[in-house]
C-alpha cells in the first residue's frame, strides 16, 4: 500500500511540474515564482510521501511533522508563486477585483487563533473556578483521595510512582519491604491504616489543611495558619506496635529464619534491630516473637524518627520564605486564578476583529461566518480531545512531570485529576457542539440552493438512467 | 510529416551512438585492470550498502585512544556477577537481588499497574528469553560453557579429521559471512583475536545461586581457550523497532535477540566443525563484544556505551564466535557517531537513573564509574550500578537509551536522507532538535497498545 501511494504521489509530482511549466511558460511570469512554485511543487508531495512512510513505520508524529514541515513550507511558497500568477494576470485583466490574498490570509488567521484559543480559556475558566472553590476541593480530595475506599490505591500507585520514577533505597532490605508493601490488599490495608490513622482523623486533616491554604489566598497575612501534630501519629505507631509486627508477619512475603537465629532468640538473646524480625519465625515461636519485635520496633522508631510532636506550619515557612516571598506566592495564585478567569477575554477579541476586518475588507459575511464557526467548533474538538482520553491524558501528565514531583503527589494526581477533566467536558463540549451545528447550519443557508440544485441534478440523472434502462428493457 | 522523419533519425541516431559508446566502455572495462575499492563508499556484504561519510580504518587503536596500562575486565566485576557477591545486591542466607525476585514474581512488583509493565510485558519478557535460558543460560551475565546450546566441549572436536582447505583466508571469509547470514545473523564481520577484550578471569554465579556454595567458596579462575584462536567472527541481531520504541517492552526486544544469539553462535560453530574447524559460540560471555564488534567493522561505540551499527543504529545485539580458523579480517569503520554524540546527548539526558555521561568529549577518566566499569579506552563512561537500578525498579530490563538514539530508525529513504544531513558537520548541529520536534525516541505509553494492536 505504502509503495503504491508513493508512486501516485510521483505520478501527481510529474503531472503537477509539467501542468506548472505549461502554464508557467504561456503566462511569462517572474523567475521568482518559477522558484516558488517549483519548490512548492517538490516539497508538497514530498511532504506527503514522508507522512506516509513515517505512518508505515509508525511513527505518527514524525508524519504530521513532515506534512506541517515540508508540506506546510511547500504551501506558503505556492501561495507565494500563485501571487506572481495573480500579479501577472491583473497586468492583462485589470478590471478583475478579488479579495487580496493578504487580507483573506489576515482574516483566516485571527479566526483560526480566536477559534482555536476560545475552547482553551473556557476550559480554563472552568477549572479556575473549581480549583478556587474549597468546598469543592474538599470535595474531591476527601472521595478520591483520602476516603476508605480510595486510600489503598492512592497508596499503591504512590508507590508505583516511587519505583519508577523516585530515588531507589540504598539497602536491599528497603527495596524488597518497598516491593512487598505495594502487594498487600486493599482489605487489609485499610484494617492497619484504621488503627494507626482512621478515616475520621484523615479527612479532618484534609479539611483542615486545605481550608488554612484557601483562607491564607484571601486574607492579607503572609502564611498559612495551620498546626499540625505528626506526633500524634507517631505515637499511635508506638501505641499499636504489636499490632504492626502481627499485621507485617501476616501479610508480607518473608524469607524463613535460618536456624542459626531462632537458636539464640529461643536462649532469650532478642535482637534490638527491627530488621532482623523481617523474617518468617518457625511455628514455634510465632507468638512470643510479636512483644521482641515491637520493642524493636519502638527503639527504631526513637532513633530513627526526628518528627516534632507539633509543626507550626507559619514557623515552618517563615525558614523557607521571607515575608516577601509569602506576598508573592499569594500574589502569583491569585493572579493565576483571575488570568484563568478572564482568558476568554484575547480568543474574543481576536474573533470580533477578524468578523469586523471581514466587514472592513467586503468579504462575503454569510459563508465566513459559518466557516468561523466551523473552524471553532472542528478545532475545539481536536483541542480538546484530551479531555476525551481522560486515561491517556491523565497518564502523559504523570509521566511528563514524573521526575519532578515527589510520589504521592503523581498519586493524588492520578485520582483527582481524571474527575476535573470530566468537569471540563461536560463544561465545554456543549458549547462546541452549538457552534459547529451553527456553523453547519449557516453553511447550508449560505449554499442551500446550490447544494439542493445540485442533489435535485443527481437525482434526476440516476432517475432518468434507471428509467431509460426499463424503457430499453421492455 | 518532416518534423516526424527528424524525430525519429534523431532517435536511430541516438540508439547508434549509445551502442557504440555501450560498447566501447564494455570493451575498455574488460581491458584494464579492475579499478581499485573506493575506500569509505563499498561495505562487505550483509552489511550496509552505501554511506557518504565512511571511513575505514587498519586497527583499532586507530578509533579509540587505548591506554598503555589498559588491563582485562575481570568478569567477576560485571554487574551481573556481582548478584551473587556484592552485598548491595545478593544477601547470604536471605532474599535478594530484588531484580530477579520481581521478575519471577516471588515478591509483589509495584510497578506491574503501569502500562508497558504488566503481566502481558512480564510473560512475553520470559518467553523471549526462552531458547536462550534453556540454550545458553547466564550467557547474558557473561558466563561461558553453560546449557545445550553452549557447551564447549561440543564445538572443540570437529566432525572432519583433515579441515577443509579454503583457497585463502579472503574465500573463508566470503563463505562464513553469506552462511553465518543464511543461518540468522543480521550483520556479519571478522575480527582478529585481540586478546583485550577476552575476560581475564571468571567468576562463576552457577555455584552460588545453583549449588548452594557461599560467594567465597564460588570459582573464580583465569579463562583459557581449549585452542589457539585466530579469528573472531563477530554478529549483530537486530532487535524490533516496535517493541524497543514501547516503554517496559524492551527487555523482550533484547531477549528475543538474545535467544537468536544463542542458536545463530551455536548453528555457526556447528558449521564450522563439520568444516573441520574448532569454535567457541558465545553470547555476552568469554570477552567484551562492543569492542570485538567495533575491530570487525560492524559499528561504532556510542555515548551510553552501545555500538551503533551502520545499517541498524543502536538497536542490535552482539554475540560472536572464536575459531582457529584463519579469516580475512575487516577493517574497523566510523562514519560520524562520536562526532554526533558529542552534539546529541539524548541518551543520557533521558536515561531515568542518571547512569550515562553528560561530559562533553570522551575521556580516557571517568568521573562516573562503578566497578563494573571497563577502564582503559577512550570513552564515555557509565555508571553501571545506576543503570541496573533502574531494572531493580521494574523488575524487567530498562533499553529507554536504545529507544530514544536518533541512529534507532528504520532503513527507509526518509532516514537514509536524514543520515546524510546528520553525518555532515553543519548537519550535526541542528540533527537533535529535529529528532525532538519529528517526535522521534517519544516515549509514548499508548505505542505498548499499539504493540499489542498491531496485525502483523
Amino acid at each position: 500500500m505504502e509503495q503504491l501511494l508513493l508512486i501516485l504521489i510521483s505520478i501527481t509530482f510529474c503531472f503537477s511540474l509539467y501542468g506548472f511549466v505549461k502554464v508557467a511558460k504561456s503566462k511569462k511570469v517572474s523567475s521568482r515564482t518559477w522558484v516558488f512554485g517549483i519548490l512548492a511543487i517538490l516539497l508538497i508531495p514530498f511532504g506527503l510521501a514522508w507522512c506516509i512512510t513515517s505512518f508505515a513505520e509508525r511513527e505518527p508524529n514524525a508524519g504530521y511533522m513532515g506534512i506541517a514541515f515540508f508540506s506546510g513550507l511547500g504551501f506558503i511558497l505556492g501561495i507565494l508563486s500563485y501571487q506572481g500568477f495573480h500579479t501577472a494576470k491583473q497586468e492583462t485583466k485589470a478590471d478583475l477585483k478579488a479579495p487580496s490574498p493578504v487580507k483573506v490570509l489576515v482574516v483566516a488567521t485571527l479566526l483560526v487563533v480566536g477559534a482555536g484559543l476560545l475552547p482553551l480559556a473556557l476550559a480554563l475558566n472552568r477549572l479556575a473556578s473549581i480549583t478556587s472553590d474549597p468546598d469543592q476541593m474538599i470535595s474531591l480530595f476527601s472521595t478520591h483521595v483520602v476516603s476508605d475506599r480510595s486510600l489503598p490505591f492512592t497508596i499503591k500507585k504512590a508507590l508505583a510512582y516511587e519505583t519508577l520514577y523516585g530515588i531507589y533505597p540504598g539497602t536491599l532490605e528497603a527495596r524488597l519491604m518497598q516491593s512487598m508493601f505495594s502487594g498487600v490488599k486493599e482489605k487489609e490495608m485499610i484494617r492497619l491504616l484504621a488503627q494507626v490513622f482512621p478515616g475520621r482523623e484523615r479527612q479532618d486533616l484534609l479539611h483542615e489543611s486545605l481550608q488554612a491554604g484557601y483562607s491564607w489566598l484571601e486574607s492579607s497575612e503572609p502564611y498559612p495558619k495551620l498546626t499540625l501534630t505528626p506526633g500524634q501519629y507517631l505515637q499511635k505507631v508506638d501505641q499499636k506496635a504489636e499490632f504492626i509486627v502481627e499485621w507485617i508477619y501476616q501479610n508480607f512475603d518473608l524469607p524463613p529464619m535460618d536456624s542459626l537465629a531462632a537458636a539464640q532468640f529461643s536462649t532469650g538473646n532478642a535482637s534490638n534491630e527491627f530488621g532482623d524480625y523481617m523474617v518468617t519465625p518457625p511455628d514455634s515461636l510465632k507468638t512470643a516473637i510479636i512483644a521482641p519485635a515491637a520493642n524493636a520496633l519502638r527503639l527504631q522508631l526513637s532513633k530513627a524518627a526526628q518528627i516534632p510532636s507539633t509543626l507550626d506550619v507559619p514557623e515552618e515557612l517563615q525558614s523557607q520564605w521571607t515575608v516577601e516571598k509569602a506576598h508573592s506566592v499569594k500574589k502569583t495564585i491569585r493572579l493565576a486564578f483571575g488570568l484563568a478567569k478572564w482568558s476568554w477575554l484575547l480568543p474574543a477579541f481576536l474573533i470580533i476583529l477578524g468578523i469586523f476586518l471581514m466587514i472592513r475588507f467586503k468579504l462575503p459575511l454569510l459563508p465566513w461566518t459559518a466557516l468561523s464557526l466551523l473552524i471553532l467548533g472542528v478545532l475545539g474538538f481536536m483541542i480538546t480531545h484530551p479531555l476525551r482520553d481522560v486515561d491517556g491524558t491523565v497518564h502523559d501528565l504523570v509521566t511528563s512531570i514524573g521526575e519532578n514531583a515527589p510520589a504521592p503527589a503523581l498519586a493524588v494526581v492520578f485520582q483527582v485529576v481524571p474527575q476535573l477533566l470530566i468537569s471540563l467536558s461536560k463544561f465545554i463540549t456543549p458549547f462546541i457542539s452549538v457552534f459547529t451545528l451553527a456553523g453547519v447550519f449557516l453553511l447550508l443557508y449560505a449554499y442551500g440552493e446550490k447544494v439542493i440544485d445540485s442533489i435535485y441534478f443527481l437525482v434526476n440523472r440516476v432517475r432518468h438512467a434507471i428509467f431509460r434502462d426499463q424503457k430499453h428493457a421492455s | 510529416m518532416a518534423a516526424t522523419n527528424k524525430i525519429q533519425q534523431s532517435r536511430r541516431d541516438f540508439l547508434k551512438k549509445s551502442a557504440v559508446a555501450g560498447i566501447g566502455t564494455s570493451i575498455v572495462a574488460t581491458a584494464l585492470p579492475p579499478a581499485e575499492k573506493k575506500e569509505g563508499i563499498k561495505a562487505p556484504p550483509g552489511q550496509k550498502g552505501f554511506s557518504l561519510f565512511r571511513k575505514e580504518h587498519d586497527t583499532i587503536d586507530e578509533v579509540y585512544e587505548i591506554a598503555n596500562d589498559y588491563e582485562r575486565m575481570d568478569h567477576k566485576n560485571i554487574i551481573f556477577s556481582r548478584w551473587a557477591w556484592d552485598p548491595k545486591y545478593y544477601k547470604p542466607g536471605g532474599r535478594g537481588i530484588a531484580f530477579i525476585l520481581k521478575d519471577s514474581g516471588e515478591v509483589p512488583n509495584p510497578t506491574l499497574t503501569e502500562p508497558g509493565y504488566s503481566i502481558l510485558e512480564h510473560a512475553l519478557h520470559r518467553a523471549s528469553w526462552g531458547s536462550h535460558d534453556l540454550g545458553a543460560p547466564f550467557s547474558n551475565a557473561g558466563l561461558h560453557n553453560q546449557g545445550s546450546m553452549n557447551r564447549w566441549e561440543d564445538f572443540i572436536h570437529p566432525h572432519k579429521k583433515e579441515p577443509h582447505k579454503f583457497k585463502s583466508p579472503g574465500e573463508a571469509s566470503k563463505i562464513i559471512k553469506r552462511a553465518s547470514r543464511f543461518l540468522g545473523a543480521d550483520e556479519v564481520g571478522i575480527a582478529p583475536y585481540d586478546e583485550r577484550w577476552t575476560f581475564s578471569k571468571v567468576y562463576d554465579v552457577t555455584d552460588v545461586f545453583l549449588k548452594g556454595k557461599s560467594p567465597e567458596e564460588a570459582s573464580h579462575e583465569m579463562l583459557e581457550f581449549p585452542f589457539e584462536v585466530k579469528s573472531v567472527i563477530a554478529f549483530t541481531h537486530e532487535m524490533d523497532y516496535d517493541a524497543i520504541n514501547a516503554g517496559g517492552l524492551g527487555d523482550s526486544a533484547a531477549g528475543l535477540e538474545y535467544s537468536h544469539m544463542a542458536e545463530v553462535t551455536h548453528k555457526v560453530a556447528v558449521f564450522l566443525n563439520h568444516l573441520g574447524y574448532k569454535a567457541i559460540p558465545a553470547g555476552n560471555d568469554v570477552g567484551l563484544s562492543i569492542p570485538i564488534a567495533a575491530q570487525a567493522g560492524l559499528g561504532e561505540q556510542s555515548r551510553m556505551g552501545t555500538l551503533i551499527s551502520e545499517k541498524f543504529g543502536s538497536r542490535v545485539r552482539i554475540s560472536k564466535v572464536y575459531t582457529d580458523l584463519e579469516l580475512e579480517p575487516d577493517k574497523p569503520r566510523t562514519f560520524g557517531v562520536t562526532e554526533f554524540c558529542i552534539k546529541c546527548k539524548k541518551c543520557a539526558e533521558h536515561c531515568p537513573s542518571d547512569a550515562i555521561s553528560l561530559e562533553d568529549l570522551p575521556t580516557l577518566e571517568p568521573t562516573i564509574a562503578s566497578i563494573s566499569t571497563n577502564r582503559g579506552v577512550k570513552r564515555w563512561y557509565h555508571d553501571n550500578e545506576k543503570c541496573f537500578s533502574q531494572w531493580e525498579k521494574t523488575g524487567t530490563g530498562c533499553g529507554v537509551c536504545l529507544a530514544v538514539c536518533p541512529y534507532n530508525k528504520l532503513d527507509t529513504w526518509v532516514h537514509v536522507l536524514s543520515e546524510m544531513v546528520v553525518s555532515a558537520p553543519v548537519g550535526r548541529d541542528i540533527a537533535r532538535q529535529l529528532d525532538d520536534a519529528f517526535g522521534y525516541g517519544d516515549l509514548d505509553p499508548k505505542k505498548v497498545e499499539r504493540f499489542w494492536d498491531m496485525n502483523d
